[in-house]
């Protein structure tokens, strides 16, 4: 057995021996239990695990899971110069503390929540700020679920939680899947018809049982136009198999087994004022707030498990239950004690988002490297054993925004962004005398930079259409298409940031005397690392042989670089 | 030779000379074509199949197409005419469908249960075989390519389309990278002109340089991503090199004139380009089937062009033996309702509607399932859309009670609770 497996376990024991004496033994931190976890599997299974992450590989993951965004050269250069041995623990608390990680969280949480679907009720943007304003205040997370499950889209502070299901036209079998899918870790798509033909946990009450609670829900459009949701009385709904479509069955609301209870008013006094056309349906009992003030607790083992097991995705590259939706006998999770012991913990800290990720950051497992251990192929080394780092795909987001760090093009963008602006707009002298009062600079402003963001929003959903999983399906494994590659091999968008410009690192990088220093901040730039010897001699080579258009060969470089795996992959 | 998936340390010597080759300028297409993946020049064993999918958008009337009703009260101003099968009639406005009909079968009794009001919807019900609010689900073109594999010089799923149509994500849980190919009005590609920036023997070092630092990048470590990337720029290098695949110029100016030069024309005759160089599944788009005015002078008007190519092509595929295995179907959301609405219209139809297909074995040359005297209901032989679904597939020699592998989730590819139109399939 390689020696790195001996070592860990030994590693642990000197920690404990060191832990001052006379404080009685407080339980370990989580980010220990979890290391002990999964170096004692990999013990048994005999998997050497990879080494720890050098400072490059280990800044670019964590920037990247953390806030989605690469560091730029500067601070990759301040980060590799830092002799703090308490830098990583540092640089993980600043980003979880910083705007970037609020701001990651809330697209994260709206990909997994809303899975691309187009704007309907409410749009992305004001569902986005309403998230990342929820991750900045570190919002518990049982909270923000019920928030969710309970929005009715009236409070105007909490309208846009209401996105969840208006966005889904508050249909109800979009919702009772995505509801078992999104907070319970359960695809019950094939229970909608009868029970699970494979999988013998899913079964065809579940799904009605989840359906009583949305199935009264629908939306009810208000005098102003805009869209909210009412809900009709009921108590329970039929449903019969489609192998034995005479036989009815009905069920209670159900949280899978849990049947709860629902109180009883006489016939006319169900409703706090009689609904009508013009009238919103309000029930005095109402089975959508039944559904948010039991649902997020930790009173339903699926709830906590299901966050547990996802946030951990988020971080490690995959679940500990995999696919993440399905939590079932049959596909136990790779680590039961430990999805155990994260699940408690989680429900323990009163769901503390930033306090769980911040324990999985610390661990050795998400900090080691995606290098595979010496001489170890990789078909033996299981990828849910976690002895290496996963290769995770940028999402779309984070391609656009990283494609503009790398290549310093913010500004070849922006000026892109008024062009297009001044092209839309018809000239002054068209328009003719006009009353109107002239807009104040302030309010100026205030337009020109939300007609900026909404130039820049289109380049965005070009991304995520390219680049993205189909609306309505979970972000998906990596998956490299031709149109991908075309798109940033030749379109206008990518090459016009890789052209050289006085401004982007083409242009900058140019200027640069020394093959040497340009090599450094080229690959310090793109891939937060400095080059090997051999990718210096390819820096030197292709620029001695465009001596004559020193800028064409500094194109060549950067693109190869922005359009290769390392680029594309948070590794 | 030059492995491009190999990250292998014997490789590195060959990645040295070919940046000293490169630098010296001397990299030519010959050899780039070395470049070709492992993966993706895999040979699909045994025959061929092909795919040819014929999407008219909006919803075709039953009534003035596959099942005329003339002379009755929802029968419309058209007259039925006789076809290349005796007893059977099409409307008068598919003359050269008509002569045709030997090489397709009928079907006058598709319908589908609790279809969504929207075009969208009730489209995604027919292309997936599956009620919409289950999905999504991967429609036929990427499904069907995928199970059977491209010929690894060519994009395996091509979709040509109206103008100004995007890509979609039609794979669902398949992954971009079984999504169509758009062909945007008919139009090569997006994005595959050389820029100007990289010409003349640029995107040549530009490429090699990327896969230099993706195989530094996989050297230890796990592959399947680095080659799936790799594999999409091999394609792309392919691709712009091979753009004269999308030239419908250069097809004889005699064929040119036979499917004309209205675009549906132009299409169908870009649908046998694709097809002849094998790619697998090539799908076609016709819009404006959605009548509900002047259902008649619509109807008039668009069979008026697709008629004539869609008959055309069918013949020529035939000529050249293609239809042996190439399946071929016509398709749309759901069909026209029989009364006709105020000011000539008709509304949609999900209760009964037509579809032909044929080739790839299809039982042809006879008509499947019949609605009653004035088209308002079916009267024998019921076919829902989810069972035409199961038969696309087994027509293609695959098992739709197959299951694709989903992430480690077993997802049936034909819904579990139908199958396959025996009568349907020789």
């Amino acid at each position: 057995m390689p020696q790195v497996v001996k070592l860990h376990p030994l590693v642990v024991l000197l920690l404990a021996a060191i832990l001052p004496s006379g404080v009685p033994a407080a339980e370990p931190p989580l980010h220990e239990l979890i290391d002990q976890a999964i170096e004692s599997r990999l013990t048994e299974l005999k998997v050497p695990p990879a080494e720890i992450a050098d400072d490059t590989e280990f800044l670019r993951r964590i920037s990247l899971d953390l806030t989605g965004t690469i560091p730029t050269a500067a601070v990759a250069r301040a980060f590799l110069a830092d002799s703090d041995p308490e830098k990583r623990t540092k640089l993980i608390d600043e980003l979880l503390a910083s705007d970037a990680f609020a701001a990651r969280m809330a697209t994260v949480f709206d990909v997994m929540l809303m899975e691309r679907r187009p704007d309907k009720h409410v749009t992305t943007p004001e569902w986005r700020a309403w998230l990342a304003a929820s991750f900045a205040e570190n919002k518990p997370l049982d909270q923000l679920a019920a928030e969710i499950l309970g929005a009715d889209g009236v409070d105007e502070k909490l309208r846009p939680a209401a996105k969840f299901y208006l966005d889904r036209d508050v249909d109800r079998d979009v919702l009772v899947q995505d509801i078992a899918r999104l907070f319970l870790g359960v695809n019950l798509q094939c229970a909608q018809c009868h029970d699970h033909p494979d999988i013998s946990d899913y079964l065809h009450r579940h799904y009605y049982g989840l359906a009583v609670f949305v199935s009264g829900s629908k939306p009810f459009r208000q005098p102003d136009g805009t869209t909210v949701l009412q809900e009709n009385v009921l108590r329970e709904v039929e449903y019969a198999s489609v192998f034995e479509p005479d036989k009815t069955h009905t069920t209670g609301p159900r949280l899978i087994e849990a049947l709860l209870e629902v109180p009883e008013f006489e016939k006319g006094d169900e409703y706090v004022e009689t609904p009508s056309r013009t009238v919103r349906a309000v029930p005095k009992f109402s089975l959508r707030q039944l559904l948010a003030e039991r649902l997020p607790t930790s009173q339903t083992p699926e709830f906590s498990r299901n966050l547990a097991n996802r946030l951990w995705a988020l971080i490690l590259g995959r679940g500990l239950v995999h696919p993440l939706d399905m939590h079932h006998s049959a596909n136990p999770p790779s680590h039961p004690a430990l999805l155990e012991l994260l699940t408690s913990r989680l429900a323990e800290s009163e769901f503390d988002c930033r306090g769980f990720l911040r324990e999985l950051a610390l661990s050795r497992t998400y900090q080691r490297s995606s290098l595979l251990p010496e001489n170890a192929a990789a078909a033996d080394i299981p990828e849910d054993s976690f002895a290496v780092a996963p290769l995770k795909a940028l999402s779309p987001e984070q391609l656009f925004d990283n494609l503009l760090i790398a290549t310093r093009a913010e500004p070849v963008l922006l000026r892109s962004i008024d062009q297009a602006l001044a092209a839309d707009s018809t000239p002054a002298g068209d328009a003719g005398p006009d009353d109107k009062p002239e807009a104040s600079p302030e309010e100026a402003a205030a337009k020109l930079a939300e007609a900026r963001q909404a130039k820049r929003a289109e380049t965005v959903a070009e991304f995520v259409t390219i680049f993205g999983s189909a609306a309505a399906q979970p972000e998906g494994e990596f998956s490299a298409s031709l149109p991908q590659a075309l798109y940033l091999a030749n379109s206008e968008v990518v090459l016009s940031w890789v052209a050289p410009e006085k401004d982007n690192l083409t242009g900058q990088l140019a200027t640069f005397t020394e093959a040497d220093q340009l090599a450094d901040e080229l690959y310090l730039s793109v891939f937060n690392r400095l080059p090997a010897d051999e990718e210096r001699q390819w820096v030197a080579e292709v620029l001695q042989q465009h001596r004559q258009n020193r800028s064409q060969g500094v194109a060549t470089l950067v693109w190869s670089l922005i359009a290769s795996a390392e680029f594309r992959l948070n590794h | 030779m030059f492995d491009s998936a190999c990250g292998s340390a014997d490789h590195l010597v060959s990645r040295r000379s070919m940046l000293g080759n490169l630098l010296a300028g001397a990299a030519g297409v010959g050899a780039l074509s070395q470049l070709i993946h492992p993966a993706v020049a895999k040979q699909i064993e045994g025959r061929k199949k092909q795919v040819l999918i014929f999407l008219l958008n909006g919803g075709l009337s039953q009534f003035e197409s596959f099942d005329p009703k003339p002379k009755t009260d929802t029968g419309g101003p058209f007259r039925a005419i006789p076809t290349s099968v005796p007893g059977t009639h099409f409307s008068e406005l598919m003359p050269f469908t008509a002569k045709q009909a030997h090489r397709l079968a009928v079907v006058r009794s598709m319908f589908a249960e609790k279809v969504p009001g929207s075009h969208g919807g009730a489209r995604e019900y027919v292309v997936t075989g599956r009620p919409p609010q289950q999905g999504p689900y991967p429609w036929m073109g990427p499904a069907f390519s995928t199970l059977l594999g491209s010929n690894g010089e060519l994009p395996g799923n091509i979709h040509i389309t109206p103008a100004r149509w995007g890509p979609r994500a039609d794979a669902a849980f398949l992954g971009p990278r079984n999504a169509s190919l758009v062909l945007s009005g008919g139009q090569p590609p997006r994005n595959i002109d050389q820029p100007e920036l990289f010409n003349a023997g640029q995107d040549d070092v530009r490429y090699r340089l990327r896969t230099m630092a993706d195989q530094r990048f996989s050297q230890r470590r796990r592959t399947a991503h680095t080659e799936a990337y790799q594999a999409s720029y091999d394609q792309a290098s392919r691709l712009i090199r091979q753009k004269s695949l999308f030239d419908v110029s250069r097809e004889s100016e005699q064929d040119r004139q036979r499917y004309g030069s209205h675009d549906i024309g132009r299409h169908c005759l870009m649908a046998r380009r694709l097809l002849e160089q094998g790619v697998t599944c090539v799908k076609v788009t016709h819009n404006n089937y959605d009548s509900h005015m002047e259902n008649f002078n619509f109807h008039l008007e668009q069979l008026g062009e697709f008629d004539r190519p869609f008959a055309t092509l069918l013949e020529d595929l035939d000529e050249r033996g293609m239809l042996d295995h190439t399946l071929v179907m016509l398709i749309t959301e759901f069909g026209r309702t029989p009364e006709i609405q105020p000011d000539n219209g008709r509304d949609h139809w999900p209760p009964n509607w037509s579809v032909v297909l044929g080739g790839c074995g299809v039982q042809v040359g006879g008509v499947l399932g019949a609605t009653n005297a004035n088209g308002t209901e079916i009267v024998d032989r019921p076919v829902h859309v989810g069972e035409m679904f199961h038969t696309y597939v087994k027509a293609l020699g695959l098992d739709p009670k197959a299951t694709w592998e989903v992430g480690g989730n077993q997802v049936p590819i034909g819904a579990p609770e139908r199958a396959a139109v025996s009568e349907l399939l020789s």
